[in-house]
């Protein structure tokens, strides 16, 4: 997650207070409130209530972001923690397999804020189709699972009043209605008809299916078993 | 996401049945990364603030293209935060400014 932190004119510096039944908890400078990470909202303290301005972000390899944004900067850290695992495409592909049946604590999820709610894609359920299209909050939206696993993308699938019902192609998704085919790291039809047109990005977080849960109770599933859509 | 304790262990070799080492190595590959702590609560004070202090450009980056990366776009300013700095608490938020725009990122 990344976000603004600036709020009604003050500047925000953020750090770790722990975890609470496992999810990260944020404190500011100066005012000390405390904030949940997943939802960038102050649980409790002087700014209790207030809501962070989540930027969109993209969580994948370092080689395609690359390619997405060659004049990309890199964040260095001073001094890399001694012990860590690492996490690249490899190892967090094979996380998003599993056996099937309803969400579980450790699901890699999806997650969408919407104006009224919150709705998530569990990963391990996209990697059959790879593409899932639903509709959230009377919005018609396609998710996308890179071959790899390791990176997904939300988008609206609506143009000119025209919904567009999409599947994957390798690593591009494809329209049913027109034929074209899309870029779904950019959202830009690349191929078709509707060649340079983009579709418009619907901003994700991605979170583990516990801390989504925890922070969202009523979320809704997507394409889940109704044990899932009954929370 | 949240991974704040040591690894938990416990991977159980039950049989050397091919498939059932498949399903051991997803199960662990997602034990490592995925891990449920759901119960978890361990709040540890006011860790110190950590600030994005050096960046480099792409050509600098010690980076492999597999690595995973959270990345960003701030007023045309792309920058791409390496997940693998943001293990433990201490680390999980940084604290950076992209052009002119204050950003907070967190794994």
């Amino acid at each position: 997650m990344v976000y603004a932190r600036d709020l009604e004119g003050r500047r925000l510096e953020f750090g770790a207070l722990g975890a609470e039944d496992g999810v990260l908890v944020l404190y500011d400078r100066p005012t000390h409130s405390r904030w949940s990470q997943v939802a960038g909202r102050a649980v409790a303290g002087p700014l209790s209530g207030t809501q962070l301005q989540k930027l969109p972000s993209l969580v994948t390899t370092w080689g395609r972001w690359k390619a997405l944004h060659p004049e990309t900067t890199v964040y260095v850290d001073k001094e890399p923690p001694a012990r860590r695992p690492r996490f690249n495409e490899e190892s967090v592909g094979h996380a998003a397999l599993g056996e099937e049946g309803p969400a579980r604590n450790e699901d890699r999820v999806i997650g969408l804020e919407g104006t009224a709610g919150s709705a998530a894609f569990l990963v391990r359920r996209l990697v059959e189709t790879r593409v899932a299209n639903e509709v959230f909050e009377s919005r018609p939206i396609v998710a996308f699972l890179t071959a790899d696993f390791t990176t997904a993308t939300v988008w609206t699938r609506s143009l000119d009043g025209r919904v567009l019902t999409f599947s994957a192609k390798g690593d591009q998704l494809q329209d049913t209605e027109t034929g074209s085919v899309w870029d779904p790291l950019t959202g830009r039809s690349v191929a078709g008809p509707l060649e340079g047109r983009t579709l418009a990005n619907v901003p994700t977080s991605s979170a583990l299916w516990y801390a989504w849960r925890a922070q969202y109770p009523d979320t809704r599933v997507f394409a889940g078993p109704p044990a899932d859509r009954r929370r | 996401m949240v991974r704040s304790a040591p690894w938990r262990r416990g991977i159980v070799w039950c049989s050397t049945v091919a498939a059932i080492v498949t399903a051991t190595a997803t199960s662990r590959a997602q034990e490592r990364l995925n891990r449920d702590r759901s119960g978890h609560t361990e709040i540890r004070g006011e860790l110190p603030i950590k600030t994005a202090t050096r960046t480099v450009e792409r050509a600098q980056a010690s980076l492999k293209d597999q690595e995973i990366v959270i990345g960003v776009v701030v007023g045309g300013h792309a920058r791409a935060y390496p997940v693998n700095l943001m293990w433990s608490p201490e680390n999980e938020v940084v604290n950076d400014t992209l052009g002119d725009t204050p950003i907070a990122a967190s794994w």
